[in-house]
């Protein structure tokens, strides 16, 4: 094999490009990884590096009824969230995709705004009118507002699993001899399956990871997950926090990959 | 091609909107033929084949299949077998799965289904590949498939919306001869679309002509080719130069007309609109002075070697409007000349065509 000579410009440009990509990555992973780190501490306050490691975070955060209660709340709001949410993005995606309503191009936009209005935004707006309806520091309420924040992410993920649904699909299953119905469900319905998983996911961790909306409209009564560490950093350093912060990162990081791994092997 | 009609279009139109897609539209497919739907896009030969399957209903018209009426049916009461250019196969099925699907509509049990669908998968040449996925097959091979599963559930016609337009030359070429040869082997009728008038020819007993909604040529594909019934379907076949005519003396039986500064008698009646000449590129000799045909000097501009054929293109030196003449000669004829060359071209009045320039 030939080796090409690099001049000495070259080198420096892949020098500097190998640079910026080592530092991307520290920056972006060195937090979460100090984080995992310290939920190893075996102190009772929070100090880097710590004295002594040791489970004692975990066995602290096992026998706590405050998080435990914590992170019950927000699993009772996120499964709602999911459902209702990936059942919105479904309806909104038909529409987009299957009908001829008018203005469904408008709906696609509509529909994933909430991901270009700031939370804060979207919390003051719905707090005044939450506070009309009798919603605040109520969990109909609480679910109405997650369920808000994460539909654009079942629509998006319904919209592009429908945009590669080919038409002809179900054309042709009905040649075959399948009624509209029988065709829509052994052949479309199974072809969205991956994405209704992808969607329930991914609305339940919007819900779970969310500290923002639970702040405004909790009205103090819900402590949820995200809330409990606002509130602990809040009145002084825990390192419980950083135990509830792993489990939370590794929570994630696990429904993610297991949604991506579905949609890689179901993928046409 | 069998006498017995087995399919009927009877005064079919569609229109979406103000837009005529399909106008008046009458056809016969005898039973077990092979006709192909050819026209360019936008002449309706898709929304033809969608009636047929029962994805659109037409506003006019009948459409009849084996003896009974199928224009209002849904799809699934058709027996109609549908095979689209992008396959449509179902990703999430086997190969296997995916031919048997139609079965299971059927009433079979799935040792049966499993067995017809196997027996299918060797029709089309792919035995052992039944356990594979549809994206681990090449697009041939795909297309096969989709065929199989089509004719799965012995339908009483086949459709082809342009079946091979997706896949390469050489590919193309050898499923031509694979749907041939599996017309043959079945008395199926085969309805194929397709806007490449080189695979109509190949694989046709006869070739429908679509423009503007309307049916405008029919027959058999040699018959087309050499005497096409309007400068429409010659210009479409692209091998035909169109001579301007001037109609000295109209008649029923007999034309009086001059051409390039000669007149005679084409023995036609006179079309209507305006007239135009065709002169098939095989029937123009070179080198020859022909008494009783036109006669023409030109420059031979190019040569193309197509196998058994060389084609010249000729600039005439006097008629120079004409623009450039395409002659077709056998190699090693007489017939075979070099570019540069100045060459006497001649054709046989009675090898000219009179017909309408619509």
């Amino acid at each position: 094999m030939k080796r090409v000579a690099r001049s000495t410009g070259e080198h420096a440009v892949a020098t500097a490009t190998r640079i910026v990509v080592a530092l991307t990555v520290i920056f972006m992973l060195l937090p979460p990884a100090l984080i995992v780190l310290l939920s190893f501490s075996g102190e009772d306050h929070l100090a880097f590096p710590p004295r002594s490691w040791g489970f004692r975070q975990y066995l602290a955060l096992a026998n706590s009824e405050y998080w435990l209660d914590a992170i019950w709340t927000s699993i009772k709001i996120a499964v709602p969230v999911a459902i209702l949410s990936t059942l919105i993005g479904l309806g909104a995606g038909l529409a987009i995709h299957r009908s001829r309503l008018h203005g469904r191009g408008a709906l696609s936009f509509a529909g994933i705004t909430p991901l270009i209005v700031p939370v804060s935004a979207y919390a003051v707006a719905i707090y005044g009118l939450f506070a009309k309806l009798g919603l605040i520091a109520d969990f109909t309420g609480m679910v109405i507002a997650h369920t808000i924040l994460a539909v654009p992410i079942s629509l998006i993920l319904f919209d592009s699993a429908m945009s590669a649904l080919k038409p002809e699909l179900e054309l042709v299953a009905m040649t075959l001899g399948a009624s509209r119905r029988q065709a829509w469900t052994s052949i479309t319905l199974r072809l969205l399956m991956p994405t209704f998983g992808a969607s329930a996911v991914f609305a339940f961790l919007t819900s779970f990871d969310e500290a923002v909306l639970v702040n405004f409209l909790g009205g103090g009564v819900f402590v949820t997950l995200p809330k409990g560490i606002f509130d602990a950093v809040r009145f002084g350093v825990d390192p419980l926090v950083a135990a509830i912060a792993t489990i939370l990162i590794a929570v994630t990081a696990a429904l993610a990959a297991v949604t991506v791994a579905i949609q890689r092997r179901t993928r046409a | 091609m069998t006498g017995t009609p087995g399919l009927e279009f009877k005064g079919i139109a569609k229109r979406y909107g103000s837009i005529a897609a399909v106008e008046g539209f009458d056809l016969t497919v005898g039973r077990g033929e092979l006709l192909t739907l050819l026209g360019p896009s936008g002449s309706g030969k898709t929304t033809l084949l969608k009636m047929l399957a029962g994805f659109e209903v037409p506003d006019e018209g009948d459409i009849i299949l084996n003896g009974r009426s199928i224009a209002t049916l849904p799809p699934a009461m058709r027996n109609v077998g549908m095979v689209f250019q992008h396959y449509a196969l179902f990703p999430h099925l086997t190969v296997i799965d995916n031919v048997a699907y139609g079965l299971r509509y059927r009433g079979q049990g799935k040792a049966e289904r499993r067995d017809k669908a196997e027996r299918m998968l060797a029709l089309v040449r792919l035995e052992g590949y039944g356990h594979r996925y549809p994206r681990q097959l090449s697009g041939g091979q795909q297309q096969r498939v989709a065929i199989a599963r089509a004719l799965a559930i012995e339908p009483d016609v086949l459709l082809m919306d342009e079946p091979l337009g997706a896949l390469d030359r050489q590919l193309r070429l050898e499923m031509e001869q694979e749907i041939r040869r599996l017309h043959h082997e079945l008395d199926t009728t085969f309805i194929y679309v397709t806007h490449d008038q080189e695979e109509a020819l190949t694989l046709s007993d006869r070739v429908a002509i679509m423009r503007s909604g309307k049916l405008v040529g029919l027959g058999a594909p040699r018959s087309l080719y050499e005497k096409p019934p309007s400068a429409f379907v010659a210009r479409f076949f692209g091998n035909s130069n169109l001579l301007p005519v001037e109609i000295i003396e109209p008649g029923g039986g007999k034309t009086r007309v001059r051409c390039l500064g000669m007149e005679f008698d084409m023995p036609c009646g006179t079309p209507g609109g305006t007239p135009v000449l065709i002169a098939n590129p095989s029937a123009i000799e070179v080198g020859a002075s022909r008494q009783n045909g036109l006669r023409l000097h030109a420059l031979v501009q190019d040569a193309v070697f197509l196998g058994e054929l060389i084609q010249l293109t000729c600039m005439p030196t006097e008629h120079r409007s004409l623009g450039p003449v395409t002659v077709r000669s056998p190699v090693g004829s007489a017939g075979v000349a070099r570019v540069g060359e100045v060459v006497d071209l001649s054709i046989a009045f009675d090898r000219l065509r009179l017909v309408s320039d619509e």
